[in-house]
């Protein structure tokens, strides 16, 4: 964008150049044209006065958007938010150094004007007329390029008024030009009351002006030196335009440049004496704020100094978790700040005071210096304090050490939410060297820290918490991927099955597998423990539970040969639950065999039958007492009834009541009719566990198959 | 809604058995709780428990876990562990997972000391 506004500007500028320069050319014509008539002549000077205004106009526009004389301060790629301040006054005494070198290199010009320059050689010698138009040219546009300087700095302070004055300026230069030209040409108004016009209105735009430049309090924001400077050049713009005014008014100097000028310009001398003018009533203003602003200096250079600091201070807090990096710039901005000798951050860690950084002084030193008969002495002021005195301290003249060398100090909390964990101490050479002002502004950077300090904290936890949840994710897709996608299809049984993982849950396990001797087996698994853990374990008895279905013909055996394969693996308080039902035909004969799960839960057209054969959970003892142990039994399906494998995620779900649903709780929701499929029915489980649970964040896997006889 | 609830142990010597009190909930924030503390008493070879659960709450299947932790190692040395008052849920919690065989779960104190007399194990049948 800025590359399209630039291309744009200076476009413009080469057509007002061209335009310049043809108004130029136009005007040397005419000149040559009018030589031939008596200059008297009012067409000549009106056609000369129209050009020259042309022509200033031009050179206005040109100087105005004259990207050198003003860098727009946002177009620049590279400024830096921060640094706007300076680089405003940095542009502003740019263009104040040209303004005045430039003003110097046009009075040195006027003094090559020939001193015998009178009405007639200009008129006939050529190398006359050129010089001294040449002259009376750079005038003109240095007088242009003042004005253009000096708007530019108004409409850089602008308010909602601004452009109305601007306005308002450059109609009374007109109306300066305009009675300067009546009087020269026409003189129909009685030239006293004219000239009286004439001072009232000079008169006016003085204070107009004076008033009108607002919006200066950037000067009483300089820093001294700068506001030396600016004090001594605007003295200097004084005198300068001061001079030019004096000399373009009235013609007291009926000398050779003023012919010239008036020669060259007839009747635009308003525009000259009125721009010198408009800069001695702008200089003037700033001259005074300047000098009135100088006694206030120092405060406010200690102010922009804090100010700068604090600025500097929150950027790194916001943006540094590393807390030595953070304390080592407190500590050095505390001493810039303050003009202390040395300075330390002490942390606490139980009875232990540590120092974290320090300047000037070694940790060892300070390791004494803090410490009073066994006590870390800056631990015990819990809120800001300033010694201004150590020899006169209720507190500190007895500690010797310490009022040896400092003559005053300041001692600040450090607190990471409501918990003290350290100090940040400044010593002062002199007595009285460190007052409230410096504690004031001393305590808002502690509270800084303190902020730094928890701002760290929460973030390492955050990142803690972020790691865990990931854990937990990852455990969770584990978990998924080892469940099965897609449940086969098996004649005259419709089989569906959900699981639902928990935040933190151990492994729920469900799959359907083919024996050996080609027997459909169905198996719900619950393994204990959570997380990462849990999802591992389920990981390991997938696969032991694929490689030992193609060696076992019973629920019994299978399990059996589980327990076997797993018992090594899992540590001793781990286990795993299972039930496995076998599918033995097509017509309703099953097997059911229990190792330490939930019981089978069969609805036979509404009564509810509970199966629990006697047996272990995996993993929990070695073969021959869990063989002993485990029970298998056989059950004859009666048409359309349903039976029911889960995990006591389900029976021990809890309401906002933190009720259990339990078996009781299971019947009502399992007891259904009209359903055609598993699929069905589990579609109104879910949505009855659902209701039952809702608000309540979910604290272990809940799994359910379900299987549907329909012959 | 996640609840962090406590676990309260008690432990009383008598008779060169170890009495221990336990109650409130035993799950998996707890159970390490618990576990140590066995693990303490196993340490110094005092290796008669009885665990009265009359006081529990809760157990969830991670606090099952705390019991098959030490068991090998008690019984090794000629002790054991056995449980009493439990009420009906504990012990149906118990029940589904086959503890009854593995465990003596016994209705009061005498009757595990009787046990414990007459070196009857759980789960040796």
């Amino acid at each position: 964008m800025n590359k399209i506004v630039n291309k744009g500007t200076n476009k413009f500028i080469n057509l007002s150049v061209i335009l310049l320069v043809i108004a130029l050319l136009i005007r040397i014509a005419g000149d040559l044209l009018f030589t031939l008539f008596d200059y008297q002549l009012n067409i000549g000077d009106i056609w000369t006065l129209g050009l020259t205004l042309f022509i200033a106009v031009l050179l206005f526009s040109i100087f105005i958007n004259n990207n050198f004389a003003v860098d727009n301060l946002f177009n620049k790629k590279t400024v830096n938010i921060n640094d706007i301040t300076k680089i405003h006054n940095q542009n502003y005494f740019k263009e104040l150094n040209i303004l005045l070198i430039s003003v110097i290199i046009l009075i040195i010009l006027n003094s090559f004007i020939p001193k015998d320059l009178n009405y007639v050689n200009i008129g006939e010698s050529v190398v006359y007329k050129v010089l001294s138009y040449t002259i009376a040219f750079v005038n003109l546009v240095y007088v242009v390029f003042a004005m253009a300087t000096i708007f530019k700095w108004f409409y850089s302070h602008k308010h909602k008024f601004t452009l109305v004055y601007l306005f308002i300026i450059s109609g009374i230069i007109f109306l300066f030009i305009l009675i300067e030209f009546e009087i020269a040409l026409f003189n129909i108004v009685n030239e006293f009351i004219a000239d009286t016009i004439n001072g009232l209105l000079m008169f006016f735009l003085f204070v107009f002006v004076f008033f009108v430049n607002t919006k200066n309090d950037w000067i009483t924001l300089l820093p001294k030196k700068d506001k030396l400077k600016l004090l001594f050049l605007s003295f200097f713009a004084l005198l300068v335009f001061g001079y030019l005014f004096d000399r373009n008014t009235d013609s007291i100097y009926e000398d050779s440049l003023s012919l010239a000028i008036n020669r060259f310009t007839p009747g635009v001398i308003g525009l000259y004496y009125g721009s010198y003018l408009i800069a001695f009533s702008y200089f003037f203003k700033i001259f005074f704020i300047t000098l009135f602003s100088l006694p206030t200096s120092n405060v406010v250079d200690k102010k922009s100094r804090e100010f700068n600091n604090l600025k500097h201070l929150n950027r790194l807090i916001a943006g540094e978790f590393n807390l030595s990096k953070l304390f080592r710039t407190v500590l050095e901005l505390s001493i810039n700040q303050t003009r202390s000798s040395y300075a330390w951050m002490e942390l606490y860690n139980g009875e232990e005071c540590d120092i974290a950084q320090s300047i000037n002084l070694k940790h060892e030193y300070i390791s004494e210096l803090n410490v009073y008969e066994g006590k870390c002495i800056f631990k015990t002021i819990d809120r800001p304090y300033l010694c201004e005195n150590t020899n006169n301290d209720v507190f500190f003249k007895n500690i010797g050490m310490i009022n040896q060398i400092a003559g005053s100090l300041i001692s600040l909390p450090i607190f990471d939410a409501k918990k003290r964990v350290g100090s940040l101490v400044l010593l002062h050479r002199d007595k009285f060297g460190l007052d409230f002002y410096n504690l004031e502004s001393m305590t808002a950077f502690a509270n800084n820290v303190s902020i730094a300090f928890e701002n760290s904290r929460l973030m390492k936890q955050s990142i803690e918490h972020e790691r865990y949840k990931s854990e937990m994710v990852l455990a969770r897709d584990l978990q998924k991927k080892l469940l099965p996608s897609n449940l086969p299809k098996i004649k005259n049984y419709s089989i569906a099955a959900f699981s639902f993982p928990a935040q933190e849950a151990g492994g729920d396990y469900y799959d359907v597998v083919r024996l050996k001797n080609g027997k459909m087996a169905i198996l719900v698994g619950d393994v204990s423990g959570k997380g990462i853990a849990a999802a591992f374990i389920m990981a390991q008895l997938k696969g032991v539970v694929h490689s030992m279905a193609g060696r076992s013909s019973t629920g019994k055996e299978l399990l059996v040969n589980i327990n076997n394969s797993i018992f090594n693996n899992l540590s001793k308080n781990e286990f795993i639950t299972m039930s496995c039902l076998i599918l033995n035909d097509e017509n309703g004969h099953i097997n059911f065999a229990r190792a330490g799960h939930t019981p089978l839960i069969v609805n036979e057209g509404g009564s509810m039958l509970y199966y629990k054969p006697k047996g272990i959970g995996l993993g929990i003892i070695n073969n021959s007492m869990f063989v002993k142990n485990l029970e298998e039994i056989e059950i004859r399906l009666e048409n359309h009834s349903v039976c029911y494998l889960f995990t006591d995620g389900i029976n021990e779900l809890r309401n906002s009541e933190m009720e259990e649903l339990g078996f009781e709780g299971m019947n009502e929701m399992i007891r259904l009719n009209g359903h055609s499929s598993a699929e069905e029915i589990n579609r109104d489980i879910k949505e009855s566990l659902y209701s039952y649970a809702k608000d309540i964040e979910q604290t272990d896997d809940m799994t359910l198959f379900t299987l549907f006889y329909q012959n | 809604m996640k609840q962090s609830n406590a676990l309260k142990i008690d432990t009383v010597t008598r008779d060169g058995i170890e009495l221990i009190t336990i109650e409130g909930f035993l799950d998996a924030h707890t159970a390490p709780i618990l576990e140590k503390h066995i693990e303490t008493l196993v340490n110094s070879n005092r290796i008669r428990i009885i665990i009265d659960f009359s006081a529990l709450e809760y157990i969830s299947s991670a606090g099952l876990g705390v019991f098959m932790s030490h068991i090998e190692e008690i019984r090794n040395k000629g002790g054991d562990i056995k449980m009493i008052k439990m009420t009906d849920k504990v012990y149906s919690v118990f029940d589904l997972l086959g503890f009854p065989m593995l465990f003596n779960l016994e209705k009061n104190e005498e009757e595990a000391i009787f046990k414990f007399n007459n070196n009857i194990i759980g789960g040796s049948d």
